[in-house]
């Protein structure tokens, strides 16, 4: 933490692109955003090792860097074009009550029933507030909307913003769970890629209400 | 109207042995082993409102278990010789039975037929009779007044019978 | 001697017997002949040998009390605690189950080569041990393993006869309703525990006084219902009728004698002894629900033409008298009234024995019956007293105990029942002498109707002319079967004229539980023979009554046959029937002599009566072919109670399959993110 400046920038960017991914119309701007809050994640853990220099989360970094800013919207671009799903985004809820909704959760993270958490680090209170409601807002994204491509995103998003919290509210997490969790993320896209392609094959919509019929 | 001093007599008399003899209570069953139905008009008319038997303590009852005495009607068909036993041993002892008409001392006019058994005693004991074809109202309570004439003199009888 | 009887190696043989009993069974199993010897054979010396141990602890008056702990188990331990309450009702057990065995050695030889006997003796033995850990147990846990022990030896003994769909039914009633009670008991225990640390009785007990009033109250409602259901209180009642007519009757006859009274020991142990000192209001709870039970248990036994669903129905009336005497006690210790509280409670606990035995020798005899005709139904029985005069003795001598007709056992205890009541009427003040005046007449209707039932019951079975050909050709039962019976029937018999010493002895017991001193007596023996309640306000010799009971036909016997009618002869010739032959068409049925009674109470038992008439032409309806009277009672618990709730828990399945479960992952998703939500608004709060 030796930028004061840097990271509320990046938390902030982080906690808007999982605002934007409501928003956005296209699964290929999704997956953009997507890159955004990784390279966001990245310089996070960029200024952690400034401040605190090891091989290991050198280490961290490059992977991240590569799995997460790389790979993981590839693929997902790739899936999108594959199946040619650009413009299936739709959501329960419309554009306001979306955003009534992010705005209950944001202000009910920053309220005083959530003290105790966003205690944990004192200093950075707000900023741990603003990873939480990251974190609940990448949930609510799965929730809302229908597409199973936007719900992986959802899921990456969450452990983005995890992993956020974790750096900011100065929690003892360790390079090698920073490691697996990463590689954890790669072999789930290739379960993803493999899934949602099959899914997509049996019932030809990504929408998750069709996927009902799976249940039989 | 002259036979109502005939049957006044006969009744008073007949209700004095009714009540030495049955405490005051005569009771009879009637049984009818297919009789032409004759003597069952007669008997009938017993109850009716100008002889009305039932003021010198007869009266007629609806089971052997309650009688003192049987009258037996018919000529005895063969269906109805089992049911005339059956009447017979449900009534209690001291008993007496009476074959009322032609037909039922002997068969009658229909004696010899191959449907009948030609007479009340040939299924049971019988003790007294009364002819006629039908016997009329007042023949039948002339001699039941004789019937129970002769049960007073021999009172040993009614144990046995 | 008697040191020796009543120690405890006495009890561990009669477990170590039905033990062997029951495993040597299993071993045996490929000989039916073998495993029913053998097995009813030990389950009748550990029955003897439990019996000894009770009785002569009961003489000696001593408490046993075995403790072991494990540390795995810090809240396990098992626990005996033999008082002269346990004690008394290890006597009920063993007498009952000693008959029974009997009377299972010729009775369980129908099932040869059907079922396998070695399971059915097994699960006897099992059944038996485990009723008698549960009146013994002091440990709140290892009294739930042991009470649910008989619980599920009890549902397979329901289900043995599986061949029958109707009894696999029945018995799943029963496995429902017998763990709702459990759970209900369960709760009980949690709440005991969490306001007094412990499971053990006596520590609960000491610990009382600490607890709050509402959590006593919700641990005395939630165990009346726990054991209601078990004690087939009014209206948890409905496995009773369908589970007690499905198992073999001794099973069955152990079932409505002696099982469904552990139930009212839990109720006497917990309300009397443990949660004392009781409000009032527990015991006109419970005084309630013993007239509900006894009143229309007995209706509901008028309307019942299967002859098991009768007696059980009975079950029911006599678990309601029984529960008048608690109740009674109940209120009476409420209003600090002890010597009252000990006559009520002493009057509970002889109709508990004498329900045990005389309800086991109804449930015996007419196992008999129906092991001679195949089938349940009254309405086909008839006769029966000419072709099996034993059975028909000893179901008579049983007919006249249930119906509390002197000089046997059941009019005893129901006479001090009312004694009970009568003192309750003249000792308290306003509302509560209305609440036993409505009591004690409610019992007094019950006492009238269930002699009218039984009245039915033997009339429809045992005399007229059989209305089967099954009842034409029935037999009587074996010899052990009638053995079985006779003891019974003896029992009976003795404990009514023996009634006044053994109302002593079980004074002295009530005594014992509601911790009042031998001065609070009310009722004392004069004269060896004389019981008398306060003072002189009822008094009864049992001997005498039976002298005069004997007498008094006697002498009038002498008199017209010697006297009067010296000079008469008896004749005995056919019945008069009119000249037409009589049928068994013509005699009353039990539907037909229940009938005025039912239509009287037409409000509570909802009969309904259909007519169907066949008719040769059905076009002119004139002649008809075959008429038919059906008269059906509505099961009315099931109807506005059970279905309304089954329906219920229909919907709420429907509702979560459709509504919450709906296949949807945003949905889930949603569940979690507010599960989240709430747990972290929770983590704030606290």
């Amino acid at each position: 933490m030796n930028s004061p400046l840097l990271v509320p920038i990046l938390i902030t960017v982080i906690y808007l692109t999982s605002i934007y991914m409501h928003l956005a119309k296209k699964n290929n701007g999704v997956a953009g955003l997507y890159a955004l809050q990784s390279v966001a994640l990245v310089l996070l853990f960029v200024s952690s090792f400034l401040a605190n220099p090891t091989v290991l989360l050198f280490l961290v970094i490059v992977v991240s860097i590569i799995v997460k800013v790389i790979l993981a919207p590839r693929f997902f671009n790739r899936l999108v074009t594959r199946h040619k799903v650009k413009f299936t985004v739709s959501s329960y809820a419309n554009t306001p009550v979306t955003l009534i909704v992010i705005m209950f959760i944001t202000a009910f993270v920053n309220s005083d029933v959530f003290l105790p958490i966003t205690d944990l680090s004192a200093s950075n209170s707000t900023y741990v507030a603003l990873a939480i409601a990251a974190m609940l807002v990448s949930i609510f994204l799965m929730v809302n909307r229908k597409s199973a491509l936007s719900q992986i995103v959802g899921v990456l998003s969450l452990e983005n913003s995890i992993v956020a919290f974790g750096i900011i509210a100065g929690l003892e997490q360790s390079a090698l769970l920073q490691l697996g969790t990463l590689f954890d993320i790669f072999v789930w896209m290739l379960v993803a890629t493999v899934f949602v392609s099959m899914v997509y094959r049996h019932t030809g919509s990504l929408v998750v209400t069709t996927m009902r019929h799976l249940k039989d | 109207m002259q036979q109502l001093p005939e049957l006044e007599v006969i009744g008073s008399a007949l209700q004095d042995n009714v009540r030495r003899l049955f405490k005051g209570s005569l009771a009879i069953r009637q049984i009818d082993t297919g009789s032409d139905n004759a003597t069952e008009q007669e008997l009938a008319a017993l109850t009716n409102a100008y002889y009305d038997i039932e003021r010198f303590g007869i009266h007629f009852v609806p089971s052997p278990r309650h009688a003192d005495m049987l009258l037996v009607t018919g000529p005895v068909t063969r269906n109805m010789a089992e049911a005339l036993k059956r009447a017979y041993d449900a009534t209690p002892h001291p008993k007496l039975v009476v074959a009322v008409g032609d037909d039922a001392i002997d068969g009658g006019i229909y004696k010899g037929s191959y449907a009948v058994l030609d007479g009340v005693s040939q299924v049971i004991p019988v003790d007294y009779q009364i002819a006629g074809d039908p016997p009329s109202p007042l023949v039948i309570m002339q001699s039941l007044l004789a019937i129970l004439d002769g049960a007073k003199k021999a009172p040993k009888q009614k144990g046995q019978s | 001697m008697m040191s020796a009887l009543a120690s405890p190696t006495m009890l561990i043989a009669a477990m170590a017997l039905f033990g062997i009993g029951g495993v040597g069974a299993v071993l045996l199993r490929k000989s039916d002949r073998l495993a029913n010897y053998w097995s009813s054979a030990f389950a009748l010396f550990g029955s003897v040998t439990a019996l000894v141990f009770a009785v002569s602890m009961l003489a000696s008056g001593q408490t046993f009390v075995a403790q072991t702990t494990s540390d795995s188990f810090p809240l396990l331990s098992f626990a005996l605690n033999i008082d002269r309450l346990a004690a008394f009702f290890l006597v009920t057990i063993s007498i009952v189950t000693f008959f029974c065995s009997l009377y299972g050695i010729g009775y369980i030889k129908q099932y040869y080569g059907r079922y396998n006997i070695g399971y059915l003796g097994f699960l006897y033995n099992l059944f038996i041990v485990a009723m008698l850990l549960v009146v013994t147990s002091s440990n709140g846990i290892f009294f739930l393993i042991v009470w649910e022990i008989m619980s599920l030896a009890s549902y397979f003994l329901v289900a043995y006869d599986r061949h029958d769909p109707e009894n696999v039914k029945a018995g799943f009633l029963y496995l429902v309703m017998t763990h709702i009670g459990t759970a209900f008991i369960l709760l009980a225990f949690i709440l005991l525990y969490v306001h007094t640390g412990s499971f053990d009785f006596t520590v609960i007990q000491a610990a009382m006084p600490t607890v709050p009033a509402h959590i006593k109250d919700s641990v005395f409602l939630l165990a009346l219902i726990g054991f209601g259901v078990k004690a087939g209180i009014i209206p948890l009642h409905i496995w009773l009728p369908a589970a007690h007519p499905a198992a073999p009757s001794h099973v069955s006859a152990i079932m409505s004698g002696v099982m469904i009274k552990t139930g009212i020991y839990m109720m006497i142990r917990l309300f009397l002894d443990v949660l004392q000192p009781a409000p009032l209001w527990w015991g006109i709870v419970v005084l309630v629900i013993a007239v509900a039970s006894c009143v229309l248990g007995v209706l509901y036994a008028l309307t019942e033409h299967d002859i098991k669903r009768l007696l059980a129905y009975h079950s029911i009336e006599n678990i309601g008298i029984i529960l008048l005497g608690v109740g009674s006690a109940l209120v009476f210790s409420a209003l600090g009234m002890s010597g009252l509280a000990v006559l009520a409670l002493t009057a509970a606990l002889f109709h508990t024995l004498n329900h045990a035995i005389f309800k086991s020798l109804l449930f015996l005899s007419a196992g008999s019956v129906i092991h001679a005709t195949g089938t349940r139904n009254m309405e086909k029985y008839g006769g029966l007293i000419k072709l099996m005069p034993a059975t028909g003795l000893f179901f008579l001598v049983g007919s006249i105990a249930i119906s509390a007709l002197p000089p046997l056992n059941g009019f005893f205890s129901e006479w001090l029942t009312f004694q009970a009541l009568f003192q309750g009427i003249a000792q308290t003040d306003f509302y509560i002498k209305w609440l036993f005046i409505g009591v004690t007449a409610a019992l007094a209707l019950t006492s009238g109707l269930a002699v009218a039932c039984f009245v039915k019951a033997f009339g429809v079975t045992f005399l007229a002319r059989p209305r089967s050909q099954r009842a034409e050709k029935a037999h009587e039962a074996s010899a052990v079967m009638i053995a079985g019976m006779a003891g019974l029937a003896v029992l009976c018999v003795a404990v009514g004229v023996g009634s006044s010493w053994i109302i002593a002895q079980l004074q002295t017991i009530a005594q014992g539980v509601l911790s009042a001193g031998d001065h609070a007596t009310l009722v004392t023996v004069t004269s060896g023979h004389i019981l008398s309640i306060a003072e002189g306000f009822a008094t009864v010799s049992a001997p005498l009554l039976s002298l005069l009971l004997i007498a008094v036909p006697l002498v009038v016997w002498t008199i017209t046959r010697f006297g009067i009618n010296r000079s008469q002869r008896v004749t005995t010739g056919r019945t008069w029937d009119g000249g037409t032959d009589l049928t068994s068409r013509m005699e009353i049925t039990s539907t037909g002599f229940a009938r005025s009674i039912i239509l009287i109470f037409r409000g509570l038992l909802k009969p309904s009566l259909q007519h169907s008439v066949e008719y040769e032409d059905a076009a002119s309806r004139l002649i008809p072919r075959s008429r038919s009277v059906t008269l059906s009672v509505q099961d009315v618990y099931r109807r506005y109670l059970y279905r309304p709730v089954f329906i219920g828990f229909i919907h709420l399945s429907h509702w979560i399959k459709n509504g919450i479960q709906n296949g949807n992952i945003n949905a889930y998703i949603l569940y979690i993110l507010v599960v989240l939500l709430v747990m972290l608004g929770l983590v704030g709060v606290w």
